[in-house]
């Protein structure tokens, strides 16, 4: 039951029409006073997104789906492993194929020449790879030296801070019924 | 100018998506806030409110135009209302209003035409002792009075909505108009 209260509310003039109509008996006036205080009734908001959730519940709109859960990409990627593996067990058939008009031109001193050629060239490119390696090791060792101390560290916790929030404010901007709770707008 | 319900419905069966989102966000906020102060549980009433929408959207072919939407769609909304209480047990049981009911959607609503913090707070007064008065009536006399005074329908409407008679549906309003004006008077209001 409501309470009951002794204090007489300022804001009174709707209800006071309202009820000074029911006490005539007049069914009409109160009727149309009664409409016009029902005006400051509070109205409900379901949560944000509520139109977007009943469109997709109702399969009015499709939710976006993840490229590989399409039954197409699926199939196109099944088909191109099997043709990977059917090329691989062709290739050494393709390559003798290939090779086999030029069979009569190698010689024994060709095949050692080519050989140490290639030998010569691949140590180039192991040379050249190892360098790269080594800038890379420099900078890990650099980027670790700073990291074992307490201000590298502290560093790179708030980047990580800084970038986890970013990431999280990004996707609820792209994805606004994740908020579940939120300030009715009015 | 605002585009008709039934021009809506007609664009919505022809398959316009945005047809279905306006025909949705149009009805959202009444049907919620009536399911909402029926079942007296904010979680519930969306959950009651989506099923409303959603097999209105699925029988959208069936709807009559000749009806008004509103009215087909609020009938939806009270057989789907009426079931999830009756399975719930509280139909027969009036609904206290209590301090402890999730009302929080409905007090957080804010009105944009009250000038400054006085208004707003006698606004808020007369929000809150009217929140009470409803809450404080029959589940059955509180639909009749909210289609009724909150959504302005006709007595037949509500009769069709309800599938109550019309003399039964006059006969609640009245008993209800006389409750609510006990409760209000004894909240300190008409003094």
């Amino acid at each position: 039951m409501p309470r009951e209260t002794t204090r007489k509310p300022a804001f009174e003039k709707l209800p006071a029409a309202w009820l000074e109509a029911e006490a005539r008996g007049d069914d009409s006036a109160a009727e149309e006073a009664l409409a016009s205080l029902m005006t400051r009734l509070p109205e409900a908001s379901p949560r944000p997104g509520f139109a977007a959730r009943v469109l997709r519940q109702s399969g009015v709109v499709k939710a976006r789906r993840d490229l590989f859960a399409r039954r197409s990409v699926q199939w196109a990627i099944a088909a191109s492993l099997v043709l990977a593996a059917v090329s691989l067990l062709v290739v050494p058939g393709v390559v003798k194929a290939v090779l086999s008009p030029f069979a009569g031109s190698f010689s024994v001193a060709g095949v050692l020449g080519g050989a140490s050629q290639l030998f010569v060239l691949a140590g180039r490119w192991v040379s050249a790879g190892a360098a790269y390696w080594r800038l890379a090791s420099d900078i890990g060792s650099a980027c670790s030296l700073a990291l074992s101390k307490p201000p590298g560290a502290l560093l790179l916790l708030g980047l990580s801070i800084v970038g986890a929030g970013a990431f999280r404010g990004l996707n609820r901007l792209m994805s606004p019924e994740r908020s579940a709770f939120h300030a009715p707008s009015h | 100018m605002e585009i008709s319900d039934a021009e809506l419905v007609a664009r919505a069966i022809a398959g316009s998506e945005p047809a279905y989102g306006e025909l949705v966000r149009r009805y959202e906020r009444p049907l919620f806030s009536l399911i909402l102060r029926l079942v007296r549980d904010a979680a519930q009433a969306e959950d009651l409110a989506q099923d409303v929408f959603i097999k209105a959207i699925r029988a959208l072919q069936s709807y009559d135009p000749s009806r008004k939407f509103s009215s087909w769609l609020f009938k939806i909304a009270h057989n789907t209302t009426i079931d999830h209480l009756r399975r719930r047990g509280l139909d027969t049981e009036p609904l206290e209003s209590g301090e402890d009911d999730d009302f929080g959607p409905l007090r957080s609503i804010a009105d944009t035409t009250i000038a400054g913090p006085a208004d707003e707070l006698e606004r808020r007064e007369l929000g809150e002792a009217l929140d009470r008065a409803v809450g404080a009536l029959r589940p059955e006399y509180r639909e009749v009075m909210l289609l009724r005074f909150r959504e302005n329908m006709a007595y037949e409407e509500i009769a069709e909505i309800t599938g109550l008679p019309l003399g039964t549906v006059k006969t609640h309003i009245h008993r209800a108009r006389k409750e609510m004006a006990e409760i209000l008077s004894a909240m300190g209001y008409g003094r």
